[in-house]
């Protein structure tokens, strides 16, 4: 079971982060970096914006189909 | 072959020990006086003998990464770098420096601190502190160079039964004027939530009370103390607090009062070392094994002596220790 509204608030963008920080980093641009780190920013304002409205920091749990998936604390505790 | 030889015990070839007695350290850093501090034994395997647990320690690893992305991003903002300029280069070696190129993949795998928790501590860290904009300056030095990463050694004034001298010596992170007062500035990363029960842990500290020494002895400014820029990492957040931690001088003069004791029984240990099994001179202090969660050498302490040999070879990696001659 999982609270996905808690998760779009907790989790950043999978693809790019992911696919920036999977590839060789000597071939990653300044736009790749500069990116990736507009992506942490964002993530970091979701997660003030989450703290700020009662909301820990997500932690991640596995789903019934054996998918890492990340809850809210909160929710995490109603489970 | 060369490959058929052991790595050399710390003690040996290196300028941070006694050229007379083997096993002396006449140059000290705050972790190896600590280390003997805590358990002499500790000291013995882990800066004698340079013994590490094999493997990533993802906690030594990661606090060392943080300290040289501190070290680049005040050294660009010094030399006239803009905020984003100088994260750039930030980001720029922490996604190089947690790369292994062997794998084609990140270095570290552990839950909380790995390379996202470090590009991310960094990110946010910085940004954080720009925006408050009111934060420490990093203090420029006479000769117009910032201070950022300052090597020190000053002379403890203990003269060793060799005649020696021991030197104090190590890094600081960076001076800073904070308010109306002069800091030596620390970064610390950590897994546990940050307050003041965090922040006391560092008074009485013996790290803390040394680089504050270092500051007024060796680097000749006032410094109050050391202003404490922690950083709690967790798997998908990090947050910041900043403490001040001062040390009086009547501290730092009682802290100088007792260094002589604790100078003076290292220099049994080694001399007694020269009489007998050198692991036996070293006794245990058998009240610090559960401390910061354990020990690294409690399961060594917990066989037989004549069965620890083999654990540390088997176990345990070895690695240089010399304050004076490598930089951290």
């Amino acid at each position: 079971m999982t609270d996905t509204t808690s998760a779009a608030l907790t989790e950043p963008s999978p693809e790019s982060i992911s696919e920036l920080f999977n590839r060789d980093p000597l071939s990653l641009s300044l736009v790749d970096r500069r990116r990736l780190i507009e992506e942490l920013r964002a993530q970091a304002a979701r997660n003030a914006a989450a703290a700020a409205a009662g909301e820990k920091p997500g932690r991640p749990l596995k789903s019934s189909d054996g998918q890492v998936v990340r809850i809210s604390q909160k929710a995490a505790d109603l489970l | 072959m060369n490959s058929n030889l052991e790595p050399v015990d710390n003690w040996t070839f290196n300028q941070s020990f006694s050229f007379q007695r083997p096993r002396l350290q006449t140059a000290l850093d705050s972790t190896s006086l600590g280390e003997f501090k805590t358990c002499p034994r500790k000291y013995y395997y882990s800066i004698l003998c340079g013994y590490t647990l094999a493997g990533v320690q993802i906690d030594l690893e990661f606090g060392s990464a943080g300290h040289r992305l501190q070290e680049i991003y005040h050294r660009g903002r010094a030399e006239g770098l803009a905020h984003d300029e100088a994260l750039d280069s930030v980001v720029n070696h922490a996604l190089i420096s947690t790369w292994d190129r062997r794998s084609q993949a990140p270095s570290w795998d552990d839950a909380q601190k790995n390379r996202l928790s470090l590009v991310r501590m960094a990110v946010e860290y910085f940004d954080h502190y720009e925006k408050e904009g009111t934060g420490p300056r990093t203090v420029m030095l006479a000769d117009g160079r910032p201070a950022v990463e300052l090597t020190f050694a000053f002379d403890s004034g203990y003269r060793a039964s060799t005649g020696e001298p021991i030197v104090l010596c190590g890094h600081l992170d960076r001076l800073v004027q904070f308010n109306e007062d002069i800091y030596v500035s620390d970064l610390k990363t950590t897994r546990i939530a940050l307050g003041t029960s965090y922040a006391a842990r560092f008074t009485p500290d013996n790290q803390f009370t040394m680089y504050t020494i270092a500051g007024r002895v060796a680097l000749s400014v006032p410094a109050r103390g050391v202003l404490l820029d922690a950083v709690q990492i967790g798997a998908t957040f990090v947050r910041f607090a900043r403490f001040p931690i001062p040390r009086p001088q009547p501290v730092l003069d009682e802290w100088l009062t007792s260094l002589p004791y604790w100078l003076k029984q290292m220099d049994d240990c080694a001399a007694r070392a020269e009489n007998m099994p050198p692991e036996e001179a070293y006794p245990q202090n058998d009240k610090a094994c559960q401390l910061y969660g354990g020990c690294q050498f409690r399961d060594v302490c917990a066989r037989s002596p004549s069965t620890r040999q083999p654990i540390l070879k088997a176990n345990y990696n070895k690695r240089r220790w010399d304050p004076v001659g490598q930089p951290r």
